[in-house]
């Protein structure tokens, strides 16, 4: 054996391996890690950073802030159709109808439509492979869904577990534009089915309002996000922001039947567009 | 040629030591994160906010808190790092919570309004030349 030649294998050797446990990462997203603590070798002077976390709260998260009302109902016509998936064919209509996929799962478990949230589950995990989020929702989640008659509790858990599995998969992928589109799409889904709900009335359901006026201060996060997005076509969803936003300074600077009527409009427009 | 093989290797083992970190955080902010918000009384919030960082380094977590809600705020760090403190406040940078004055790696409190909180971790400085490194989660739970 030429050793000369051996030696100068040693970084193929190493790209291979490299390669290989960096394939095997990807695939276990569910995969507990042996350890918890991490050492690098330092061979300059570490100059001290500070990380930023923009921290939108899920879909669920939002939904079952504004549905966990007693004025909330569930109307099945404020669903978007399980149908309608086969739509959605470029990855910013697939993340932003995941995010109203998934707040549509969280409104119809939190009314225990049992029947239809095992339908939007299988409309989310497809739509998560579409978007080449692998590993979400794992074969568990599925045969819990399928075998048993679940409570919302034990729903609502497997809904956030799942959304925590897509956002670190997503976060270990260095996809955060994915992610902040997903929570966006949940966002103004929430928004749509809550005010769906008050027939474009502030009066007729006054504690359901306030939940929605209370969710003014999302936006100052959503806006961080976006501005800190690199995808375009991410970015130019700031403008439907800013609609969204002008509508909410109106709704608290005065609210009465004009102003909630114009947000309740602006939530249906951009809804209507985005699962069209 | 040979160059270009040390380029690739050496590309690779970075590509694999940062995508290796950000998984084990992410596992990390699950298992000690979780047990440390105490899930028998608080439900996780749907996001993970776990990132590895070194002695020196800080961390900003920002997020909204509605009014009315019970929430519990916990800071956990890999068993090799240091004493973790971390401060809560408002956008205005006033502080509402300091965990050095007395508290520990969790703060529950509800919201008495609708407000935008940033939650900063510092990892303390230390005098070293490698200074060490490890995963910090900041986990956000609630009560239903």
């Amino acid at each position: 054996m030429n050793i000369k030649n051996s030696f100068w294998k040693v970084p193929t050797f190493i790209a291979i391996i490299s390669g290989t446990m960096l394939l095997s990462n990807c695939k276990s997203d569910n995969g507990k890690s042996d350890t918890d603590t991490l050492k690098k070798d330092s061979i300059t002077t570490h100059v001290s950073q500070t990380e930023t976390f923009y921290s939108m709260p899920s879909p669920s998260d939002i939904a079952a802030l504004l549905v966990d009302n007693t004025e909330m109902t569930f109307n099945k016509s404020f669903l978007n159709a399980p149908a309608n998936a086969e739509k959605y064919n470029t990855d910013l209509k697939l993340a932003l109808n995941l995010g109203i996929y998934t707040a549509d799962l969280s409104y119809a478990s939190y009314f225990e439509q049992m029947q239809i949230s095992q339908e939007y589950f299988g409309v989310t995990k497809k739509m998560s492979e579409q978007l080449g989020i692998t590993n979400a929702i794992g074969e568990n989640h599925i045969k819990m869904i399928s075998e048993k008659k679940l409570t919302k509790e034990a729903m609502t858990k497997i809904i956030n577990e799942t959304f925590m599995n897509a956002d670190a998969y997503l976060q270990e992928n260095d996809r955060r534009d994915v992610m902040t589109t997903i929570l966006y799409g949940g966002w103004i889904e929430a928004l749509y089915l809550a005010t769906g709900n008050t027939n474009g009335s502030h009066t007729a359901k006054p504690d359901l309002t306030l939940r929605i006026t209370d969710q003014a201060i999302v936006l100052e996060i959503l806006e961080k996000l976006f501005e800190t997005a690199k995808d375009e076509n991410v970015k130019a969803l700031q403008t439907d922001l800013a609609k969204v936003k002008e509508n909410f300074a109106k709704i608290n600077e005065k609210m009465n039947a004009e102003n909630f009527k114009a947000f309740c409009d602006i939530i249906k427009e951009l809804r209507t567009k985005y699962t069209v | 040629m040979k160059h270009v093989k040390y380029l690739i290797a050496v590309t690779l083992l970075l590509t694999m030591f940062t995508q290796l970190t950000k998984a084990q955080c992410l596992d990390f902010a699950k298992d000690k994160g979780f047990a440390a918000l105490d899930t028998t009384k608080f439900v996780p919030e749907g996001r993970l906010n776990a990132v590895p960082l070194s002695e020196g380094d800080m961390f900003d977590v920002y997020k909204p808190f509605f009014r009315g809600r019970k929430y519990k705020v916990v800071v956990v760090g890999a068993d090799n790092m240091p004493k973790l403190n971390f401060k809560v406040s408002n956008f205005q940078r006033e502080v509402l919570y300091d965990s050095s004055k007395g508290g520990g790696n969790g703060w529950e409190f509800t919201s008495e309004t609708n407000q935008n909180l940033i939650i900063s971790v510092e990892v303390p400085a230390s005098s070293s030349a490698n200074p060490k490194t490890g995963c910090i989660a900041v986990i956000v739970g609630f009560v239903e």
